[in-house]
């Protein structure tokens, strides 16, 4: 079996906010300023990472419906 | 009435409603390994939501975190950003595992791995210790917690070993009568219970000691920057190093996914769909930690000086003129935090010895009914040992788990090659294995040769694959048939 295309998009974002959390990437953002919704940007941007890790997944998890039940219907029998 | 009594019957009050709970879930499955071990595949979303995440949070969520921000600020990010990538394996290979799980009625990891590289008795052996090693220190700490927090609860009055005793005499009862069932719904209620708090006492305790989230930042901004600037502070004090951190990130990661008590939950989804939809709500859960994390920064300047740092939230709260009902629901809180990870390693570990240690090596069959029983008895064993090792033993349990992350991590590399490799062998994946914990073992016993401060399980994991994969090509290929149900493959160009 191989995954449908539009998982790429899922994958690439989960490497990307990896990448984004660690070493050479994170040290340029991990800063205190600007302070947002009162926490140093080097947390906020955790927030952020999270945010955008949600919305892609949420999107993705309603685009998979269809596969989903296919799969479902033999996972049941 | 004195404070402490309140605070003490809010505590019992808490466990006999976990213990109510847990004893009548597990009413509806049937007395056979699956459905003890899984449920009967039959867990829903929230249920399967609140296991997963009040699982990983253990006795560390309300102690070790609030004590890693007060003391190494920055440093406790790396806990927020594993678990936000952490799950998201299963996302892509979850439904697979899920349908072979159902396919073949596998309900342990390890039977996963046995089968695909058709090794009946040493793959699963080696897991099986493996996963003991970790998962008994891991259980061991949490007992840990849980007199510690009765201790503190009623002032000294009840010895930390007959709190740990009271709290994991009612998770030995609920996890023999009622598996995963027990494990699921009392997780439900304990995860709620932990959710409020954590953001009860992680906004309130800012306000009222600094005025706000936005006063506090600004305040620790000014006088000690050093806390507020990935990656914080090492457990000496001194700036931590960026290898350092992002190692313990990547480490943590690559493990999460493969922990053997999460991994079996995959087999426990009423769906795929189901499953799914767990791993896209997670890092709702995970956001769960910043106001955790609040609380830490919170006590910084208002009690500075405070030795064990694990002890922040309790110092705080046992200082301000707090209500004794508010004081009860965070001991409560605490004690759910580490029962409710204490349970589902129990849990795991007792089913891992008998289905993965004991049956293939003495070669035994039993009836279903009889392998059950045989399960429940072990978690009374593994539950004796390790409230032995608790209350008995002075042993270092730290550095215990924190080897046993990276040795646990093995067990991924070998996940991805049984799934995208159809060249893995058996002794690929079994040479693999042991490259990867040895390089892991001898580099926590000789820290001085992991290069930068890397993580040693790192380096293990890089040993595995390499093992992995040049044993693989020297030996013979495994079976197509066997090897087909579980390939898959990137998405296709066409």
């Amino acid at each position: 079996m191989s995954f449908p295309k539009r998982h790429r998009i899922g994958f690439r974002v989960g490497v990307a906010v990896l990448l984004l959390s660690i070493w050479p990437l994170y040290p340029w953002i991990a800063g205190i300023e600007p302070l947002v919704f009162g926490m140093p940007f080097s947390m906020f941007w955790l927030i952020l990472l999270i945010a955008a890790v949600f919305f892609t997944f949420l999107t993705l998890f309603t685009r998979d419906r269809e596969d989903d039940e296919a799969l479902d219907r033999e996972y049941r029998k | 009435m004195d404070a402490w009594v309140i605070v003490f019957l809010t505590t019992i009050g808490y466990l006999l409603v976990t213990l109510a709970i847990g004893v009548l879930s597990g009413r509806n499955v049937s007395n056979t390994p699956e459905g003890y071990v899984a449920g009967d595949r039959s867990l829903g979303f929230l249920v399967l939501y609140f296991i997963m995440g009040a699982s990983i949070y253990s006795a560390f969520a309300f102690l070790g975190a609030p004590g890693w921000a007060y003391s190494r600020g920055a440093a406790a990010f790396y806990i927020v950003s594993y678990g936000t990538v952490g799950l998201l394996p299963w996302y892509f290979l979850g439904p697979r595992i899920a349908m072979l799980g159902r396919r073949f009625g596998f309900v342990t990891q390890a039977e996963f791995f046995a089968h695909r590289f058709e090794s009946p008795k040493a793959i699963p052996a080696i897991m099986a210790i493996m996963s003991a090693a970790a998962l008994v220190p891991y259980l061991v700490i949490q007992m840990k917690g849980a007199g510690y927090v009765f201790s503190v609860v009623t002032e000294g009055r009840m010895p930390e070993w007959a709190g740990a005793a009271l709290a994991y005499g009612v998770v030995l009862i609920y996890v023999a009568r009622s598996g995963v069932m027990g494990v699921g719904w009392t997780n439900t209620f304990q995860g709620i219970l932990m959710l409020s708090l954590a953001w009860g006492l992680g906004l309130y305790l800012p306000w009222k000691l600094h005025g706000g989230i936005g006063p506090m930042f600004e305040e620790l901004a000014a006088s000690a920057p050093e806390l507020l600037v990935a990656p914080g502070l090492d457990a000496a004090g001194e700036p931590w190093g960026f290898g350092a951190y992002s190692s313990a990130v990547l480490i943590s990661v690559l493990g999460f996914s493969v922990w053997p008590h999460y991994f079996m939950k995959i087999y426990a989804a009423r769906s795929v769909r189901t499953l799914k939809r767990m791993v896209v709500f997670y890092p709702t859960f995970q956001i769960f930690l910043i106001p955790v994390l609040f609380i830490g920064f919170a006590g910084v300047m208002t009690y500075p000086g405070v030795e064990q740092a694990d002890t922040i939230l309790p110092t705080i709260l046992m200082d301000l003129d707090l209500s004794a009902i508010t004081v009860g629901l965070f001991c409560a809180g605490a004690l759910a935090a580490s029962m409710s990870s204490g349970d589902a390693i129990l849990h795991a570990g007792a089913s891992v010895l008998v289905k993965d240690l004991e049956m293939p090596l003495r070669g035994v069959r039993r009836e279903p009914a009889a392998e059950t029983r045989l399960i429940r008895w072990t978690a009374l064993g593994m539950g004796s040992v390790a409230y032995y090792l608790a209350v008995g033993s002075e042993a270092s349990l730290v550095s215990l788990l924190l080897m046993s992350y990276g040795a646990i991590a093995q067990f991924f590399p070998l996940l991805i090659a049984a799934m995208f490799w159809r060249r893995a062998s058996r002794e690929g994946a079994i040479y693999g294995l042991l490259a990867g914990c040895a390089v892991t073992l001898a580099l926590n016993l000789w820290p001085a040769f992991a290069f930068l401060g890397i993580h040693p399980g790192i380096y293990g994991a890089l040993a595995n694959v390499l093992v992995l994969v040049v044993v693989s090509i020297r030996t013979h290929p495994p079976a197509p048939e066997r090897v087909e149900p579980y390939l898959l493959s990137a998405p296709d160009e066409t």
